[in-house]
């Protein structure tokens, strides 16, 4: 202050007219003060001398007085005091002071209705129907509209005091709106520009009225509505995840416009997304009642939708974890899954068709799951928001050189981490497939395997294509055995009618041999086609495999009445060769008890009834008391008509057991483990199991168990008495006692 | 249910007559009886179903063949094992017993 300054260099003497003065300016600026308060006050009073419940309506017009008031203030005379700006600042504290706790929620309410309105008039011009006004502002002309923005940036209100208000507002509209323009509409292009479009046409004017336009370019306003816009736009979608994964692909530009909404949102959206993404799998997807082919048809579509989202797979990654977890624990993942990859219409066979098919990794299968989970708290780290263009400003730059881009493939076999488990399974529906393949036409199956070798590698179907070669030599054999049989078959026996699938046993699956003896007639052609076998293929032998196969019989049933003619029924069945040597058993004899029928077919008893149900279901024997027996021409007549095709399930049997599969597999541990046990003594699973992990790395027999099933193969070897495991858990070998 | 069929001694009218119209079996191969399925090839380690080493298919691919001595090998196997003794000066003798080694027409029958 340049008067304090000169009072120091002033002389003493003098009479200090400084203090007068200033005493007097500070009086008279009191007053002043007082004055504007007075007047303040008064205002306010009057501003808020409603009855409380008034309408939005109401609190428009009591600004629109208030500003005209503020801006017509002549009634006090010392102008050069008393400018606008502090009488507006006395006004405005003067109102929020006396502000009932309803005010800022009156206001919000004032701006929503605001926004609404005008929204409405817009969707009137878009859509051109006006049966809904249901937002009432009630009988606020055009022009109080007007005169109410122009009052707020007279007031300057907006920015700063009613804040909270006017953001809860802007934002719950957007919400709103956005939510009606793009719920569950997944096909529709173009919705994101349309919201964009809304936001310039009432968003941006709205706020400009209301904050004014200087402060409204100041405040970089526009891009914070494009933001509300955009997490409006996220916040929606993430209700409606999964709906937007199942009607994949329909759903593609949701997809597209969802990832674009992202991109102009930032690392919280991100978050929550993933977060929501994952609660609607688990809790939709992941029970009990969804089929394991619905989970994995979700699984693909939901890769599909994140590869197109996020090119890094991070996203991915976090969000089906649990999908892949859940999978794991079903036994039918496998054979779903290459159910899928090698029938025609499966989703993965597409899948296995891409031109750019990538052999799978073991190093990449192994990377996925290797890595700590994520948590719920996940934080998408700085490389995807890079990526996405989030930091750096680039958006839509997205690379797609990452590794781990979501290969569909890839991914599933990734839930088990081995692609062996899926060579196994897929060989042993090969296994069933090519012995059921009554034409010995194995064109299907070596185009799969062609498909299978560029991605699990060469090695791996090496016995795939052994098995596939069998059955083509099967063929061979056949047609070079055929002509030989048929010439040397007597005339009293049955003309040679049997083809064989030989098997190069090491290279299959283990299959069913559960012993039994055939009867004659099928055992005579059995051998005679075994004879030739080993004269056309010296020094091999065959072997038969008695369950197995598959056997096209004509069934007649005939009486002699007691006039003397004959009545028959004839019936043509499939069965497996074992129901034919049972049923070939009756023509023999019409009646059979259970100990003769096992005595003659070497059967226990309770295989042996298990297939007979299967003649019983068909209507040709009957089951009495003692046994069975043949049932009457008559019976077998009426039961035609009452006939349901019956499909016995053991009938549909593998040919694969699966039991001995797993458990030969196993079985190469064993040693492995004893010898552990021998030197070490009592050992923990965990330490078994890291153990087999470290040790047992050969190409063969690489360990790939989960402690799981070690903990089942131990308890089994509990059982057959050769370990023992102490109530604290350690397993120690069981000492015999000598 | 006729009261003839529940009674084990009364003669039951009914006949069958079966017409076997195709039998589908399955077969495994071989090498027949004196070789044993667990039997594998000494040089190959491998079973003699199996394939030695660089051999795609097993069977006629991968024949068996035995030496007068009666001792058994995968043909590829015994080959090499001859062509290696030849190359170090020693004379084709079997990878068993030592004995020189001569292919038998028969199959090992000793």
């Amino acid at each position: 202050m340049p008067a304090t300054s000169s009072s120091t260099t002033t002389s003493i003497t003098q009479p200090n007219y400084k203090d007068y003065y200033t005493r007097r300016l500070a009086r008279s600026l009191q007053r002043h003060a007082a004055a504007r308060n007075q007047s303040a006050s008064h205002l306010a009073r009057e501003f808020f001398d409603v009855p409380s419940s008034s309408p939005p309506s109401g609190l428009a017009r009591r600004v629109i007085r208030l500003a005209e008031r503020l801006r017509h203030d002549d009634n006090v005379n010392d102008v050069e005091s008393s400018s606008l700006e502090c009488r507006r600042t006395a006004l405005s504290a003067a109102v929020f002071a006396r502000a009932p706790p309803s005010f800022v929620d009156d206001w919000r309410r004032l701006f929503e209705s605001l926004l609404e309105r005008s929204h409405n008039r817009w969707h009137r011009g878009v859509v051109k129907n006006d049966d809904d006004d249901d937002v009432e502002v009630d009988n606020i002309s055009e022009v109080e509209e007007e005169q109410f923005y122009h009052s707020l940036t007279t007031l300057q209100w907006t920015a700063h005091h009613l804040r909270h208000p006017f953001f809860t507002s802007l934002h719950d509209v957007t919400h709103r709106v956005v939510q009606s323009m793009i719920q569950s509409n997944f096909d529709t292009d173009g919705l994101l520009p349309q919201c964009l479009q809304w936001k310039d046409a009432i968003l941006v004017p709205h706020v400009q009225r209301s904050v004014g336009t200087i402060s409204f370019a100041e405040q970089r306003w526009d891009d914070r509505l494009r933001y509300a816009v955009y997490e409006a736009f996220v916040r929606v979608r993430s209700e409606e995840l999964f709906d937007l994964v199942a009607e994949y692909p329909d759903s593609l530009p949701a997809v597209g416009e969802l990832s674009a909404a992202l991109d102009g949102t930032g690392r919280i959206l991100y978050q929550s997304l993933a977060y929501r993404w994952r609660m609607g799998l688990v809790q939709r997807l992941l029970h009990p009642g969804a089929q394991t082919n619905q989970i994995i048809d979700v699984y693909i579509s939901t890769i599909k939708v994140l590869r197109r989202m996020d090119a890094s797979g991070e996203l991915l990654h976090v969000v089906t974890r649990p999908v892949r977890e859940y999978l794991r624990g079903r036994e039918d993942t496998v054979r779903c899954i290459i159910t899928s990859l090698t029938e025609e219409e499966g989703d993965l066979y597409e899948e296995l068709q891409r031109q750019d098919a990538r052999p799978l990794e073991e190093a990449q299968l192994q990377d996925l799951e290797d890595e700590d989970p994520p948590t719920f708290d996940w934080e998408p780290p700085p490389s995807i928001l890079q990526r996405r263009g989030v930091i750096t400003g680039r958006l839509g730059q997205v690379g797609s050189s990452s590794k781990r881009a979501g290969d569909i493939l890839s991914m599933l076999v990734g839930i088990y981490g081995s692609k062996e488990l899926f060579v196994n399974e897929y060989r042993i529906m090969l296994a069933d497939k090519l012995l059921s393949n009554l034409d010995y036409d194995t064109d299907k199956e070596v185009h799969t395997v062609e498909l299978l070798k560029l991605r699990f590698g060469e090695e791996s179907m090496r016995q795939c294509e052994v098995m596939i070669k069998d059955i083509d030599d099967s063929k061979r054999v056949y047609s070079n055995i055929w002509c030989p049989l048929d010439m040397k078959a007597s005339s009293e026996d049955d003309p040679p009618c049997l083809d064989a699938a030989i098997v190069s046993h090491i290279f299959w699956p283990p299959l069913q041999r559960d012993d039994m003896k055939h009867h004659y007639r099928i055992e005579s052609q059995m051998d005679n086609f075994a004879t030739e076998y080993a004269i056309l293929k010296n020094p091999r032998r065959l072997v038969w495999m008695k369950q197995l196969g598959h056997v096209e019989l004509e069934v007649e049933l005939y009486e002699t009445d007691d006039e003397g003619n004959v009545v028959s029924h004839v019936k043509e069945v499939k069965c497996t060769p074992v129901h034919a040597t049972l049923l070939a058993h009756f023509e023999d004899k019409p009646f059979w008890t259970v100990e003769e029928l096992s005595t003659e077919t070497e059967m226990s008893d309770e295989m042996l009834k298990k297939r007979m149900a299967f003649w019983v279901n068909q209507h040709v024997v009957q089951q009495t008391r003692y046994g069975y027996s043949l049932i009457s021409v008559h019976d077998a007549h009426s039961s035609e008509q009452s006939f349901v095709d019956h499909d016995d399930d053991d009938d549909r049997d593998h040919a694969v057991s699966f039991g001995a599969h797993e458990e030969e597999e196993m079985k190469v541990y064993e040693s492995y483990i004893v010898g552990m046990l021998s030197n070490l003594g009592q050992i923990p699973l965990e330490k078994i199991h890291t153990m087999l992990k470290t040790f047992v790395t050969g190409s063969d027999h690489k360990f790939t168990k989960t402690p799981q099933q070690l903990a089942v193969f131990l308890q089994q070897l509990c059982k057959e008495e050769k370990l023992e495991c102490s109530p604290d858990g350690l397993y120690n070998l069981l000492k015999k006692r000598s | 249910m006729t009261s003839t069929s529940n009674n084990p001694t009364a003669p039951s009218k009914t006949k069958l007559k079966l017409k076997i119209n195709r039998i589908h079996a399955v077969a495994k191969w071989t090498w027949g009886a004196n070789l044993s399925e667990d039997d594998v090839c000494i040089v190959c380690q491998s079973s003699f179903e199996g394939v030695a080493p660089g051999v795609k298919f097993p069977g006629d691919e991968c024949p068996v063949v035995w030496g007068k001595c009666g001792h058994a090998f995968h043909l590829q196997c015994v080959n090499a094992w001859l062509t290696q003794g030849a190359q170090s000066g020693g004379g084709g003798t079997c990878p068993i017993c030592r004995q020189e080694w001569e292919f038998s027409a028969e199959r090992g029958e000793i």
